[in-house]
């Protein structure tokens, strides 16, 4: 099985879930004769005709693995995500960028430094010049 | 009408003072514009209270504003050209030709064409104001329900051209575009679409967790997989500039570019984004036989960055004289305008012609000095990709985080952005282009506002899509678009081989 058509059945499952979802969303206005369903399935249509082309009709050739280290920068996004609020900008953000230098192959002492250094930049540019708020860490807050 | 208030306009924007402020305008403007995410529309925002707190006069304050508005504008260009990271939905084209460049180690000649580009189209763009913006604005009421869902149509018809090798992928972003576009409550009958029960989806997709997640993260993800070093955005080898004849190589495709993208531009919507495609494609059917693109061409760079400066242009129009903001940008002037006690609408050039015509000039202003201080700076902004990859991968991620981040303060965001990325390294490896599924995403709620409003005004009748010339133009435009190509394919597959073909 190529690789085009793997896709192509995957996507033609995701269309057929949409459409079936669609089905169900219903307006109660009059004025509405289109309704909210009409949209959400023409998107499906395509997308199932454009996946049923290339199931039919597969070009591309190899199925090439998704290597360790792109799942491993995607662990450390989600684990971001997640302890951005109780860790705080600061440490996460370095936690986060020190995890993603490591993998693209930087050497743990200047990730740090790295880190720091672009952390503090990001904090000047965006708390202080253009005010936004950016979390300071649940564990961390002591007053206000 | 006389040029006499136009060369007042000009004397008040060249007084030193004013210059300064344009030329600081510009550099604030370009390094906020450049961070991911947060792109022209909120770097105004954001700069409009330090506006108002400098207690500026209403001329100095406009041409601080034009500045700043064309600093992040071309701020944007820079990281979408050298990191593939669009801030705006107008710019997302510019990436797939000027990031191809960066790759083959041209990213300089990417970003001066860039600058050129944006300057030629808002200098057109602004003649164009000054001589039609009285006369355009009447074209712009004409626009109902039925026009604009014909017009957006035809934007979506120019993807074919976006399409690379696989007009079925395409179609397939384009239909994945569309989906995203509807997730939420529906704005017409309150009906929550694929929101499975998750309050934060009730909104809708941002665009910006969308577009970093697409582009921003899948990039990050990419490189990191990449074991072709091909594939990965390399330090510039070639030269920093362009000769004057690729510039003038270009003269035609930023004229073509500019003119197009000022009359989209005066439609209220989404005329930036519209414009830049439409402007891509259309140099892809005229120069496309002799042209690469798609795979680092610098008229690829030209076009849109041409239109859609002249785009933010002709949004003006309806601004000024209509008083309608067409665009999340103009809406966020519109509020500094008002600030500034300047209320836009017809009356305005009537009763206050100083601020119209200083206004024109300003911008004017503001052109120039972006290309004259921008230009020289080229050299320095592709040093960003001299910096080692485990600093500037990292880096651009951490960008992007705060930019997601900063956009609703939701840590579901980031989760959101994650699953783009991974969903943006999927569609880069199976080879479906994510141009199209951003134009869906911009373009699906204003198509199915506009479809349902005019069936609503009609009762269901189909017929209303049809029932003025300027529609049905619109319609036979977008058909002309699908189909000429297949056609124009199709004749010269005989004998001749499709290399020597002529497509004008």
């Amino acid at each position: 099985m190529t690789h085009d058509r793997l896709a192509g059945i995957v996507i033609l499952v995701v269309a057929g879930a949409i459409m079936l979802v669609s089905v169900s969303f219903r307006s109660v206005f009059p004025a509405d004769p289109l309704g909210p369903r009409a949209f959400p399935l023409v998107s499906a249509v395509l997308m199932g005709l454009g996946a049923a082309w290339i199931t039919f009709r597969p070009t591309s050739r190899t199925t090439d693995r998704v290597s360790n280290s792109v799942w491993l920068a995607v662990v450390s996004f989600v684990g971001y995500a997640l302890l951005l609020e109780p860790l705080g900008f600061f440490v996460a953000t370095v936690l986060a960028f020190v995890a993603l230098s490591l993998l693209f192959g930087g050497r743990p002492v200047r990730s740090v430094l790295g880190g720091a250094v672009l952390v503090a930049a990001l904090y000047l540019l965006f708390v202080e010049a253009l005010g936004l708020v950016l979390p300071v860490g649940s564990l961390f807050v002591i007053g206000g | 009408m006389g040029l006499g208030p136009l060369l007042d306009g000009f004397a008040v924007a060249l007084e030193p003072l004013n210059l300064v402020l344009a030329c600081g305008g510009v550099f604030v403007g370009t390094v906020v514009g450049m961070l991911p995410g947060i792109g022209p529309i909120n770097a105004i925002a954001m700069l409009i209270p330090v506006i108002f707190a400098a207690g500026l006069a209403p001329a100095s304050a406009l041409i601080l504003l034009a500045g700043i508005y064309y600093g992040s504008q071309y701020g944007n260009s820079i990281s979408t050209i050298l990191l593939n990271v669009p801030g705006t939905a107008s710019a997302v084209v510019t990436a797939i030709d000027g990031h191809a460049l960066t790759r083959q180690g041209r990213a300089g000649e990417a970003l001066a064409m860039s600058a050129i580009a944006s300057f030629v189209g808002g200098t057109l763009s602004i003649f164009g104001l000054v001589l039609l913006a009285p006369a355009l604005s009447q074209w712009a009421i004409r626009f109902g329900p039925a026009e604009y869902f014909a017009l957006m149509v035809f934007a979506f018809s120019a993807l074919s051209s976006l399409a690379g090798r696989s007009v079925a992928k395409a179609l397939v972003a384009t239909g994945f575009g569309l989906f995203l576009a509807t997730v939420g409550m529906d704005p017409n009958s309150a009906v929550p679409r694929f929101t499975f029960g998750q309050l934060r989806l009730f909104d809708g997709m941002d665009f910006v967790v969308v577009t970093i997640g697409l582009f921003a993260v899948s990039e990050v993800l990419h490189d990191l997989g990449a074991t072709d070093p091909a594939q990965r955005a390399v330090a510039v080898t070639g030269r920093v500039g362009l000769r004057a004849r690729e510039i003038l190589g270009a003269g035609w495709t930023m004229i073509r570019g500019s003119v197009l993208g000022f009359f989209v531009g005066v439609l209220p919507g989404a005329g930036g984004t519209i414009a830049s495609f439409v402007a891509y494609s259309t140099e892809e059917r005229i120069k496309g036989a002799e042209c690469r693109f798609g795979e680092g061409e610098i008229l690829g760079v030209a076009a849109p960055e041409a239109a859609n400066n002249a785009a933010a242009t002709g949004a003006m129009i309806p601004l000024l004289t209509l008083g309608i903001p067409g665009s999340g940008t103009t809406a966020v002037l519109l509020g500094a305008l008002m600030g500034l006690n300047i209320t836009p609408g017809p009356l305005l050039v009537e009763r206050s012609p100083e601020v119209f015509w200083g206004l024109a000039a300003s911008m004017y202003v503001g052109n120039v000095v972006l290309l004259a201080l921008n230009l020289p700076l080229v050299r320095v902004f592709v040093r960003v990709l001299e910096l080692p990859r485990w600093f500037l991968m990292p880096a651009v991620a951490s960008l992007s985080f705060v930019a997601v981040y900063a956009v609703n303060r939701s840590a579901f965001d980031l989760v959101l952005m994650t699953a783009f990325g991974v969903i943006g390294l999927l569609m880069r490896r199976g080879g479906f282009p994510p141009a199209p599924v951003i134009l869906g995403l911009v373009l699906g709620p204003l198509m199915e506002k506009n479809l349902r409003r005019a069936l609503a005004l009609s009762d269901g009748d189909w017929s209303v899509m049809f029932s003025s010339w300027l529609a049905v133009g619109l319609w036979m435009m977008a058909a002309g678009s699908l189909l000429l190509p297949t056609l124009l394919a199709r004749i010269p597959s005989g004998a001749t081989p499709p290399a020597t073909a002529e497509p004008d």
